[in-house]
């Protein structure tokens, strides 16, 4: 009988719920926003994932939980940091992985990878969210955009505008003032993938960045945003479809992995 | 056993170090005394633990010591109302939190948390650390007590950049300070009315030579596995009921119980946690606000700390492996000043006192200590209001991590609890402790 282990990973803006069988074959997703209630958001994330596998959760033999919200999932067998599973599933995507940049909603994170996939030394934001996710979203914000039409419109962009700032809310300022001057759009809006990207480079530096480099994260979605860190990295990039499901993928690879041993 | 005895049982599943209690006490009566002596006619003096307290003692001075009370305010979980106080007052965020809390402290009526701190009659400024210069000005200035200051020159290391002859500079310096500690005994018996006494300044300085012999077998022991203390939960209390008892038969009985109970322990096999899995080495001084709660996430995974380098710089190298010369009293005091400064005095053994500048020496110096003490790993914190403190450190960890050393950083601060996030602390420790887990496994597989 076939085994089955899962992975969800609970960030702070969306949960990932992943389902993989015992030949590491990825057979079910579900994404959900996490909204107020991480418990109830990782319930559904799990079920939807579930239920995309064709199996009954009784079928899961181990999940490992992640993200932010790890310990609010409360079926859970265990739970893992965010930043060994985002390593975890980096290397199983992409075996050549030795950086790993994930651009998450509220963290920014830089991971060198060892060969086996394990975590050497890692670099996150400290107290300060400038540079993450929630700068696309005060950006989507202010313009009256969706989060998702950001990338493609950024990449109409012909003279990128400078951001100076280095604060998610005084950028804000920095926007209405390039909307006042008359700016196009496209040109604000590869502005700000541009200074996320010039950060993630620095923080990227203090981990090294070593080939091959895998952008990982919800983020990684957003196509303005990989040509913004491709030109700020001078060397290509690992993007995935899975991308924003990379830390539920390494998540449910340690269930699989302690599945067997418990088994 | 007491509430607080039982969950640190429960969250370690070891034994406590009964003197990291005790060491407690001596600081709460060191401040619960204060205000009687004064009563009693002594003198209160406001130095620094860098301080020359053995000196001081010789005249009956009542010592205080500012950073402990800053400390102590914030491991009492006190101290965020005083440091409001000062920014109230003017003072940035940004200032060393030792002394916005002290500040605080002052606009409060000196009501500490451990009782009511008498004014100074003397403050004693030196050299050692950059804000004590500030400092000293912001006491004298509420205060209006006299301030003398110690400066002691510090030496670069003799190369290109600095071509003079190394041993003749040391001696002029030395002279230099000797004659200023002449004018801080003119000074004391000035305000004390005591005539200075050679022969109670040598004792004093004995008692210190004893404590030094006794505090370098006891940060030895921590090379045991399992170590019998942690050396940030108990190291730094101890350091606590060491530095308020310097140059004192106190200190020494003290240091005397601390080390028996620490060889009962290595007898018994009782170590800083019940399984010990990994040691790691702590940088910098602990963030008082949460004493506790940050080493017990180390060792809620098995991780104890083994060493720190403030177990020599918090103690201002006197107790090092070099003693106080009791036939040249004044002179060999002076030279353990000038010895002090983060192994830039280039007569100083580096491993007694070192410097997280990121220079070559401190890279040596941090392996030398990775292999000295069998440690796995490093944790740096990053202290927020003292960036004199961390500035190497983005260096350092670049350095160790090229040698392969598993590096952790922290961010957060001696004693501003608003620099600390339980939630982004609690994830770094984890992935740092599954990263070492990882590590470990993986080797052992190669190894099969």
């Amino acid at each position: 009988m076939t085994m089955y282990a899962a992975g969800v990973d609970a960030g702070s803006t969306q949960t990932k719920g992943i389902i993989f069988d015992d030949q590491m074959r990825i057979v079910g997703r579900g994404l959900v926003d996490t909204g107020a209630n991480t418990t109830k958001a990782s319930e559904r994330a799990f079920q939807a994932a579930v239920r995309g596998a064709g199996i009954d959760p009784g079928d899961v033999k181990y999940t490992v939980g992640t993200g932010y919200g790890r310990y609010k999932i409360t079926f859970g067998d265990t739970q893992i940091t965010e930043i060994t599973c985002h390593a975890k599933g980096a290397h199983f995507i992409f075996p050549k992985t030795r950086t790993v940049v994930d651009i998450g909603g509220q963290d920014t994170k830089g991971i060198r990878v060892g060969q086996d996939g394990e975590v050497a030394d890692f670099v996150m934001n400290d107290k300060c969210a400038a540079g993450t996710g929630r700068f696309l979203g005060v950006a989507a914000q202010v313009l009256e955009l969706s989060l998702d039409d950001l990338g493609p419109i950024s990449l109409k962009a012909q003279r990128p505008v400078d951001i100076s700032s280095t604060c998610t809310v005084f950028a804000e300022t920095e926007i209405l003032s390039y909307l006042a001057q008359k700016k196009k759009l496209e040109d604000i809006l590869m502005g700000m993938h541009k200074a996320i990207a010039a950060r993630t480079v620095s923080l990227l530096q203090r981990v090294g960045m070593n080939e091959e480099l895998t952008f990982t994260g919800g983020v990684s979605r957003n196509a303005g945003m990989v040509v913004a860190l491709q030109e700020a990295f001078e060397m290509p990039l690992n993007v995935s479809e899975e991308s924003q499901y990379i830390g539920a993928i390494g998540a449910a690879i340690f269930a699989l992995e302690r599945a067997a041993v418990a088994a | 056993m007491s509430e607080q005895t039982a969950a640190q049982v429960a969250v370690n599943g070891a034994q406590p170090s009964a003197m990291r209690a005790k060491a407690k006490t001596l600081v709460k009566n060191a401040f619960g005394e204060a205000w009687k002596a004064k009563e009693a006619g002594r003198k209160i003096c406001y130095c620094f633990v860098l301080g020359p307290a053995e000196l001081l003692r010789c005249f009956d001075m009542y010592l205080i010591y500012p950073e402990i009370s800053s400390a102590q305010m914030a491991a009492k979980k006190t101290s965020l109302p005083y440091i409001q106080k000062a920014e109230d007052y003017g003072y940035s965020a940004d200032t060393c939190s030792y002394v916005t809390a002290d500040v605080g402290l002052y606009l409060s009526g000196n009501q500490h948390p451990l009782g009511h701190v008498p004014p100074p009659d003397l403050v004693i400024n030196d050299t050692l650390c950059n804000t004590y210069y500030k400092w000293t000005e912001v006491i004298h200035d509420f205060w209006k007590c006299p301030v003398f200051s110690i400066d002691h020159p510090v030496r670069l290391k003799r190369d290109e950049k600095y071509p003079y002859d190394i041993e003749e500079t040391y001696q002029q310096d030395k002279q230099y300070v000797v004659k200023q500690l002449l004018e801080l005994i003119a000074e004391c018996e000035k305000l004390t009315g005591i005539k200075f006494d050679p022969e109670r300044f040598r004792k004093n300085l004995e008692f210190g030579n004893q404590m030094s012999a006794l505090w370098c077998e006891i940060i030895d022991k921590t090379r045991n596995a399992p170590t019998p203390f942690d050396a940030v939960l108990d190291g730094y209390g101890y350091i606590a009921g060491m530095n308020t008892h310097k140059g004192t038969a106190e200190g020494v009985a003290y240091l005397e119980a601390v080390k028996t109970e620490l060889d009962q322990r290595i007898v018994k096999g009782t170590g800083a946690v019940a399984e010990e899995r990994f040691r790691l080495l702590w940088m910098s001084a602990p963030c008082y606000p949460y004493f506790r709660k940050i080493p017990e996430m180390f060792h809620q995974r098995g991780a104890t700390f083994v060493y720190t380098p403030q177990f020599m710089q918090g103690t201002r190298g006197t107790y090092r492996s070099k003693m106080y010369d009791l036939e040249r009293p004044l002179e060999s005091y002076a030279e353990s000043m000038l010895d002090y400064f983060h192994g830039r005095n280039p007569r100083q053994a580096p491993q007694w006192s070192m410097g997280w500048w990121g220079g070559k020496d401190d890279i040596r110096n941090h392996l030398d200590l990775m292999r000295r003490f069998n440690a796995d790993g490093i944790v740096f914190h990053a202290i927020k209001s003292c960036r004199l403190n961390s500035g190497g450190f983005a260096d350092l960890r670049e350095h160790l991590s090229r040698e392969g050393v598993p590096i952790l950083m922290l961010e957060s601060d001696i004693a501003d609890p608003r620099f600390f996030s339980e939630a982004q602390v609690k994830n770094r420790i984890e992935a740092f402790m599954e990263g070492l887990e990882e590590r470990k496994y993986y080797r052992a597989r190669a190894a099969v």
